[in-house]
C-alpha cells in the first residue's frame, strides 16, 4: 500500500514538473482581445442567430456597446477601427434596421474619434441606413449632414447626405431646410434660395415663427445675392470702360 | 391517462425541476438587466429581447432533458411494465405521457411568460403571440424529446438526437436558403443534388425558426401570416411525431 502512494506521489510529482513546464511555454500564448471584433459573413451571421434574429442583433449591439472597454481595459476612440464599425453597423442593419441603437452609437460615441478621417466611416453608415426612408430616420440624417459639415469638413458628402431630406413631409421644416443650410456653407446661395422657397411654396400649416426665420433668410440670401450681382455688373462695366479707354 | 399525467407531474416536482428552472430564469433575467443597463440607447429593449431570448432556451432545453432522462428512468426502474400492464392501450399511454410533459412545460412558460410581462413588454400582442410561440415550441420539444427517448436506450443519445433535430429546426430555413444559392460547389451537379437532398431533409424537420421570434416582443407582429405558420406547423407535427413514438412503442417487446 505504502509502495503503491510513493510510486503514484512520484508520477504526481513528475506530473506537476511537466505542468509547470508547460505553462512556462504556453503563458505568452494569450488570447487577442482585439477592441473591434473581426467581421463575420452575413451567412455567418444568420447562422448564429438560430432563427431568432432579434436576439443576435441584440448580442451584438451589447458587444459593439462595450467593444474596447472589456477585461479592464480602455481604449481610446483613434485606436478603433471604425471600417470595421461600419461593417458591423451594416450587418447588424440586417437584423433589425428599425432599432435606433447603432445610429446613436455612430452619431454620438464613435463620432467622437479624435482621428477625424474615421467619421466619414460613421456618416456612410448613417447615411445607409437612413436614406430610403427618410421620414423615420430624418434625425440620423442630419446628424451624419452636422458631422460631415462640421467635423469632416467635406461639403461634397454632407450634401450627398443632406439631399434625401429635402421635400420630405411631415418632419421638421428646419430638418428639410437641412440642404439649404449646405447650400449656403458651400456658397451656392441661390440652390440654398430655392430650397427654402420650395419648402414655402409646398407646406400649409407652418408656424408664425418658422415663417419669421424662412423670411429672414429669403430677404437676407437675396440681399446678399443682389450684392453679389451688384458687384458683378460693377467689376464688367469697370472692364468695358477700361476696354474702350484704351 | 390522467393517473399517468398526475405522476409526471408529481416527479417534477420531486425533481424541483419547477425551482430549478425558475431560478435559473431569473438568475438570467438578473444578469441580462446588468447588461443591458450599459447600453447607451434602448436597455428596455435590450434587456427584454434577452431575458426571453435566453428563457426559450433554458425552458425547451430543461424541458427535453427532463423528458428524456425521465422516460430512461421509467424504463430502467420498470415503471413502464407497470404502466403497460394496467388497462391501458399503449397509444395512449404515449399520449398520456406527452399531456404530462407538456403540463410541465406549459407551467414553466406561464411562470417565465408572467416575469416577463413585468419586465413592461412594449408591443402587447406581440408579447402574448410570443407566449403562446413559446408554449407550442416546448409541446413540439416535449413530442420530438419523447420520440426520441423511446425509441434510444440511452438518456444521453435520447438527448443528442433532441438537441441535433432542434438545432436543425432552427436552422433548416437557413440550410435550404443556402442551398437553394447554388453557392456550396463549384460543380452544377453536386449543388443541385445538395439542394435536393436539404429540400428532403427539410420536409420532416420542424420550421422551429418561425416560434418565439423576440423581435415580435418589441415591434409586434408586422406578418399576421407569421401566427399561422407557426400555429399550422405546430398542429401537425406533434400529431405526426406522436404517431412515430406509438408505431415504435406498440412494436416493442417488454
Amino acid at each position: 500500500m505504502t509502495s503503491t502512494i510513493r510510486y503514484y506521489s512520484m508520477i504526481a510529482l513528475l506530473l506537476l514538473a511537466m505542468q509547470g513546464t508547460f505553462w512556462w511555454a504556453s503563458f505568452g500564448r494569450l488570447p487577442d482581445l482585439g477592441v473591434v471584433p473581426d467581421n463575420i459573413t452575413n451567412e455567418e451571421m444568420q447562422m448564429l442567430s438560430f432563427g431568432d434574429p432579434q436576439l443576435l442583433f441584440r448580442i451584438l449591439a451589447f458587444r459593439m456597446n462595450n467593444a474596447g472597454d472589456t477585461f479592464g481595459r480602455f481604449t481610446t476612440l483613434r485606436d478603433y477601427d471604425m471600417e470595421k464599425i461600419e461593417q458591423w453597423f451594416m450587418q447588424m442593419d440586417s437584423l433589425d434596421n428599425i432599432s435606433n441603437h447603432p445610429a446613436s452609437m455612430s452619431a454620438y460615441y464613435f463620432s467622437q474619434t479624435q482621428h477625424t478621417p474615421d467619421v466619414r466611416h460613421l456618416i456612410n453608415y448613417l447615411y445607409e441606413h437612413s436614406k430610403n426612408r427618410p421620414e423615420e430616420k430624418w434625425w440620423w440624417l442630419t446628424q451624419a449632414t452636422y458631422l460631415a459639415l462640421h467635423k469632416l469638413e467635406d461639403s461634397d458628402l454632407a450634401l450627398k447626405v443632406a439631399k434625401p431630406l429635402q421635400g420630405v413631409e411631415n418632419i421638421p421644416y428646419w430638418a428639410q431646410q437641412m440642404p439649404a443650410f449646405v447650400y449656403e456653407k458651400r456658397g451656392e446661395l441661390e440652390d440654398a434660395y430655392l430650397i427654402m422657397r420650395a419648402i414655402l411654396e409646398s407646406e400649409q400649416d407652418m408656424e408664425q415663427s418658422e415663417i419669421n426665420y424662412m423670411k429672414y433668410f429669403i430677404e437676407e440670401r437675396l440681399e446678399r445675392m443682389q450684392e453679389e450681382e451688384a458687384a458683378l455688373l460693377e467689376k464688367k462695366q469697370k472692364q468695358l470702360d477700361t476696354a474702350s479707354d484704351k | 391517462m390522467n393517473t399517468t399525467t398526475r405522476f409526471i407531474l408529481l416527479t417534477a416536482i420531486r425533481d424541483k425541476l419547477f425551482p430549478a428552472l425558475f431560478i435559473l430564469i431569473l438568475a438570467v433575467i438578473g444578469i441580462t438587466r446588468a447588461l443591458a443597463s450599459t447600453a447607451m440607447l434602448e436597455d428596455q429593449q435590450m434587456h427584454m429581447v434577452m431575458s426571453a431570448g435566453l428563457a426559450r432556451i433554458i425552458i425547451n432545453i430543461g424541458v427535453a432533458v427532463f423528458v428524456c432522462f425521465h422516460v430512461r428512468s421509467m424504463y430502467d426502474s420498470k415503471e413502464i411494465d407497470v404502466m403497460i400492464s394496467r388497462p391501458l392501450s399503449r397509444p395512449k399511454l404515449v399520449f398520456g405521457l406527452w399531456c404530462g410533459f407538456s403540463i410541465v412545460a406549459t407551467l414553466l412558460c406561464i411562470a417565465s411568460s408572467a416575469v416577463l410581462f413585468l419586465l413592461s413588454p412594449i408591443d402587447i400582442a406581440g408579447y402574448v403571440t410570443w407566449s403562446g410561440s413559446l408554449l407550442l415550441e416546448c409541446w413540439i420539444m416535449v413530442a420530438i424529446a419523447l420520440f426520441a427517448s423511446l425509441t434510444n436506450k440511452g438518456a444521453v443519445t435520447s438527448v443528442m438526437v433532441t438537441f441535433t433535430l432542434y438545432i436543425l429546426g432552427r436552422l433548416m430555413a437557413f440550410f435550404v436558403a443556402t442551398a437553394n444559392s447554388k453557392m456550396i460547389f463549384k460543380d452544377k451537379w453536386l449543388n443541385d443534388i445538395a439542394e435536393y437532398g436539404i429540400e428532403l431533409i427539410s420536409v420532416i424537420i420542424p420550421r422551429l425558426d418561425m416560434f418565439a421570434d423576440t423581435e415580435w416582443l418589441l415591434y409586434g407582429v408586422t406578418d399576421k401570416a407569421d401566427i399561422a405558420f407557426f400555429t399550422t406547423q405546430g398542429m401537425i407535427f406533434i400529431p405526426f411525431v406522436l404517431a412515430l413514438s406509438i408505431i415504435d412503442f406498440s412494436k416493442k417487446q417488454f
